[in-house]
């Protein structure tokens, strides 16, 4: 992450609340802010509000009240806006999610003919590119069930990166996938995030966090517990249930 | 150390060296119940063939032959009959393309076709029809060599847009244009003719119209959505013949002073109505079996709902639904054959007005066996290329690793 | 989300976007069915018809081939359409009944191992399937009945001479119909009537009364053959215990033109029935072998190896598997012999379109009657869903 004078407010989140019913609150009072350049890293149990958390940054989850703001665009229900603020982020999921009945290049292409109304070779050559730089280079005219988990993964990541996104979201990208092929995505999102790319990651991957997070968020009960940087956190945590959810991961 | 084996080991000794007899043993008469079925269904089996099949062939056939044409294609000119062939001829060039994707060498079902043909140009036909008979089979060989020699890309392309082309192109020549071709009117078309083109229309008719009703009952707009449902319970709620009854008595009466529609376009409303409705709840399924994720990915790469649809969902759902549409294809040849209780001279409605000929009284039920046949070809063939179709499909294009 | 400060522009909001567009979509709605109706009511004025149901109460001038209920050509047009409504729901009824046995036997040779019994099955299964239900209603009616000779010349049995000179038939087969002896309530047939609606009331009440048991001893009672058993029982007891028969046997007798008495089923009648259940048996059968096929081979296996023998792993095991995946599908096909029993109109049989199409080409009355015959075929199919579903409702497999 840049130096702390290059500081700029990427999102920011005041006071968000997120419910289903009255008695079903999902996200209790979320006031948090996100640095352009900055890697965080979100953990937390299951149902905690963690996904929540970064399915409201692009429009997936609306929320109730409280505000959010992304690169200075106000997050409510003005199309416009959400429109914009889409474009600027990427999001990659646990399921990987790519489009089956597309090739991998063709997959990673689409968005960027029809959207950013490139050409077909301009948008064939910068998929390409990004193909090799995940890794993935030779699989570009096979079909997404032909690819191994850990290849769709990143497959997935050149997808999002492929329309110049500012900020990426992943919601457990490593999740679904088998123990040997964790590592190829985790390094491939280590290169993004080497490379300046603000990330906002939910994960299991303690060892991720540790070695390339700026900022590791606690999510419990639907609120950030604490956030910290990875040696203060995993450390010196301050708060009795981040010592408590330490104490149960850590040791097995 | 190898062993080798020379014969099945799970088979029995008595299995190896009478393989016939074990067959019947274990198949037919391996226990008492099973004997006692073995011969009672004999027993019946030898009467139907000597009460029913038998004396089938005792029966005076003329009056097919005599009115294989009305049968066919109803009260068509005959001088025009051409336009028919040239359609079969269009269709037999598309279906050689089609079956020369991802092969080099004809399928057995294109042997089957052209000994069927032969076998048809033995029977008593005229010279012009037994031509365009042999004509259709050579089309078919003659573009099937051609299409191998084309590239894969462009063939595609071909056979998407010949076969989209086929029933508008039909249409157009088979009504004809008057100063290019002389217009034949629809009230000629009868027969087997009717019912294929009835059908074929309201299969391609009824899943754009399906399709909005099924996306509308899916939305989240109420009033849309009240309103997809309403239309579509009510129309599968009721009888088809209520339906037809709608687009034959109502219909005239709702459009504006001076649109007379004829009794075909009456009838094709009732039926592209109908089964717009059935085609709705089976896109609705298909819809459902696109998982949210899908959606979701294509949200958050920006792409917009119209565009979401367009190339991420439809293309999936059509994709797993063509056994359900080639399924669709035979209920609606069935189902058209009620076109005949509004008078129309469909493949059934001509046999009625066969059999009033008093020359032909005694031959209702020879016509009416035949077309049985007619329609058990027809529809078999189709059903079990669906089969076919199904199984490629579930082979080629996503290979799970 | 929450309010803003400065407000969206009404394209922009996706929620203001959403309404405008459903309001726009009712509009659009409400002025073509108001362009259509206004077209249809002003050809009807044209020929100085204004739609009303007051023809409903006119004389109907109609003469049907049969009914349950009784009607003349005085009936009015109202009692005309009960008729065709009831012609139909008791030919669905039977019909369904019967097709869903057959289907089940059907199914069970589809099954079979016995080689010939199972390409028998396919080869019924594949012809009916692959044919119009239009076709196998004519090929009856017209291959099969009118090619029979009339009724003095037809297939008959136990032909004699009455007391008065008449002859008496036991059995006839002709291209009228079918008549046969039968057994006919006559005028001391209410305390039987009685007799029998106490036994049903005994019945249920040994019904009751063995659940309770099952609950209580957790052993498993002959639920449904003791009931059945008294049922009968008492009624056939009851029958010969009361002083004057309570139904007489009613012998056909030959008349100048016609048979009258016993049981007569007309050729249409049996047209339509022959019809309807070879055509959707052969559907059901389908329906209950993919529901018997589907069940994962593990589970007989399993029931097997905790010892459970043939007839109880079906019993026990198989078919309430079976049940859950069978009954929606099952369900359409009921709704189906519903409807199509309007195919009757096509052989004669007097069902309820059949009488709405006759009362259209008297009346003139097609808006009307369309819309009245439309509901109640909808009434129908969502009587006919209600009762499925809390049948399917009932036998789902709890899941979490």
């Amino acid at each position: 992450m840049k130096a702390d004078t290059q500081k700029e407010e990427l999102i920011v989140f005041k006071d968000v609340h997120k419910w289903y019913t009255p008695e079903f609150e999902v996200l209790k009072g979320i006031t948090h802010t996100i640095y352009r350049g900055e890697v965080s890293v979100i953990i937390g149990p299951s149902g905690s509000g963690k996904s929540t958390f970064i399915r409201t940054i692009n429009a997936l989850e609306e929320y109730q009240r409280g505000e959010i703001i992304v690169d200075g665009i106000p997050l409510d229900h003005n199309i416009k806006n959400i429109n914009k603020i889409r474009s600027k982020i990427g999001m990659v999921f646990q399921q990987f999610n790519l489009f089956p009945h597309l090739s991998v290049l063709h997959n990673i292409t689409l968005a960027p003919i029809w959207i950013r109304k490139l050409s077909k070779d301009e948008a064939e050559t910068r998929a390409m590119e990004l193909l090799d730089r995940v890794g993935v280079k030779a699989q570009a005219l096979k079909y997404p069930n032909q690819l191994s988990g850990g290849e769709q993964q990143r497959v997935a990541i050149a997808r999002s990166l492929a329309m110049d996104p500012e900020l990426m979201l992943f919601d457990e990208p490593t999740s679904a996938l088998d123990p040997e092929m964790i590592k190829e995505v985790l390094d491939v999102m280590t290169e993004l995030a080497d490379n300046n790319m603000t990330l906002l990651v939910v994960t299991h991957e303690l060892g991720f966090a540790k070695a390339v997070a700026d900022t590791v968020l606690f999510f419990d009960g639907g609120k950030i517990v604490e956030a910290a940087p990875p040696d203060e956190f995993f450390n010196n945590p301050k708060s009795d249930r981040t010592k408590l959810f330490l104490s149960q991961i850590l040791n097995h | 150390m190898a062993l080798e084996l020379q014969h099945d080991p799970f088979k029995t000794p008595r299995e190896i060296e009478h393989p016939l007899l074990y067959w019947v043993h274990k198949n037919l008469f391996s226990s008492a119940l099973n004997t006692a079925l073995t011969l009672l269904s004999l027993t019946i089996l030898y009467l139907l063939v000597t009460k029913s099949l038998i004396p089938l062939f005792s029966w005076d056939w003329t009056v097919i032959s005599a009115n294989l044409k009305l049968i066919l294609t109803g009260s068509y000119p005959m001088d025009q009959l051409w336009r028919v062939w040239f359609c079969l001829w269009y269709a037999a060039l598309f279906f050689g393309l089609t079956f020369s994707m991802n092969r080099t060498r004809p399928p057995k079902v294109m042997y089957l076709i052209l000994i069927s043909i032969l076998l048809l140009a033995l029977l008593n036909f005229s010279l012009f029809n037994k031509v365009s008979m042999l004509a259709t089979a050579l089309l078919l060989f003659v573009s099937f060599f051609v299409g191998t020699q084309l590239a894969q890309q462009k063939k595609t392309i071909m056979v998407a847009g010949g076969w989209i082309l086929l029933l508008p192109l039909s249409f157009f020549i088979i009504r004809g244009v008057g100063g290019f071709l002389p217009v034949v009117k629809t009230n000629l078309w009868g027969g087997l003719l009717l019912s294929l083109l009835i059908s074929l229309t309201s299969i391609f008719l009824s899943l754009p119209i399906g399709l909005m009703l099924a996306l509308g009952r899916r939305s989240s707009m109420k009033v849309v959505k009240s309103i997809c449902i309403f239309l579509i319970e009510t129309i599968r709620g009721v009888p088809l013949i209520t339906i037809l009854f709608i687009g034959y008595l109502i219909l005239p009466m709702a459009l504006p002073q001076g649109w007379s529609p004829s009794v075909f376009i009456r009838a094709l409303t009732g039926v592209v109505m109908f089964h717009s409705a059935y085609m709705a709840e089976a896109l609705r399924g298909g819809l459902q079996g696109i998982s949210r994720t899908q959606y979701e990915a294509a949200t958050s790469l920006n792409l917009g709902p119209t565009k979401t649809m367009a190339f991420i969902i439809l293309p999936q759902v059509l994709k797993r639904m063509i056994p359900v549409l080639v399924n669709s294809f035979t209920s609606a040849l069935k189902d058209t054959s009620l076109i005949s209780i509004i008078g129309m001279l469909d493949l059934i409605g001509i046999s009625t007005s066969i059999v009033s000929n008093p020359k032909y009284l005694s031959g209702s039920a020879q016509v009416l066996f035949f077309e049985g046949a007619l329609y058990f070809v027809l529809c078999f063939s189709i059903s079990k290329a669906s089969m076919v179709l199904e199984k490629k499909l579930g082979v080629t294009g996503n290979i799970k690793k | 989300m929450h309010s803003q400060s400065k407000s969206i522009p009404l394209w922009q909001d996706k929620y203001k976007r959403q309404r405008l567009s459903q309001f726009i979509f009712a509009l659009v709605v409400i002025i073509l069915t108001a362009l259509i109706y206004g077209n249809i009511v002003d050809s009807l004025s044209k020929i100085g018809m204004i739609p009303s149901l007051k023809f409903l109460r006119m004389v109907s001038n109609i003469d049907i081939g049969e009914s349950v209920i009784e009607v003349s050509n005085t009936s009015s047009n109202l009692r005309m359409i009960a008729a065709g409504f009831l012609n139909t729901i008791s030919i669905s009824f039977l019909a369904i009944i019967v097709s869903t046995i057959l289907g089940l036997i059907i199914a069970l040779c589809r099954l079979s191992s016995n080689w010939i019994i199972n390409k028998l099955a396919v080869l019924y299964i594949e012809i009916i399937r692959n044919i119009p239900l239009l076709l196998l209603l004519l090929i009856w009616y017209r291959a099969f009945f009118l090619r029979l000779p009339g009724i003095k010349t037809g297939i008959m049995a136990g032909e004699r001479l009455g007391p008065n000179g008449e002859t008496l038939l036991s059995f006839s087969l002709s291209n009228r119909g079918i008549s046969m002896a039968w057994f006919k309530p006559n005028e001391h047939f209410q305390p039987w009537l009685i007799a029998l609606v106490l036994s049903l009331v005994v019945a249920i009440g040994v019904l009751i009364f063995l659940k309770r048991r099952e609950k209580l001893t957790a052993k498993e009672q002959r639920t449904i053959l003791y009931p059945t058993l008294a049922f009968l029982a008492l009624a056939v007891i009851s029958y010969f215990l009361l002083p004057n028969a309570a139904l007489t046997k009613e012998i056909p007798v030959m008349g100048k033109f016609n048979i009258s008495g016993g049981l007569h089923v007309t050729a249409e009648w049996f047209s339509l029935f022959s019809g309807l259940i070879l055509y959707t048996s052969a559907f059901i059968a389908e329906i209950f072998r993919a529901g018997i096929q589907g069940i994962p081979k593990g589970q007989i296996e399993a029931a097997r190896s905790l010892g459970l023998s043939h007839m109880k792993t079906i019993r026990l095991v198989i078919i309430p598997q079976a049940k859950v995946v069978v009954i929606p599908p099952l369900t359409s096909q009921f709704l189906g012999v519903a409807k199509n029993t309007s195919l009757g109109v096509a052989i004669g049989f007097p069902d309820l379109f059949a009488i709405t199409g006759t009362i259209i080409n008297q009346t003139g009355r097609a808006l009307e009657m369309i819309i009245l015959v439309m509901a109640i075929y909808l009434g129908l199919s969502l009587l006919t869903s209600l009762v499925m579903n809390i049948y399917n409702r009932r036998v789902q497999i709890k899941e979490r």
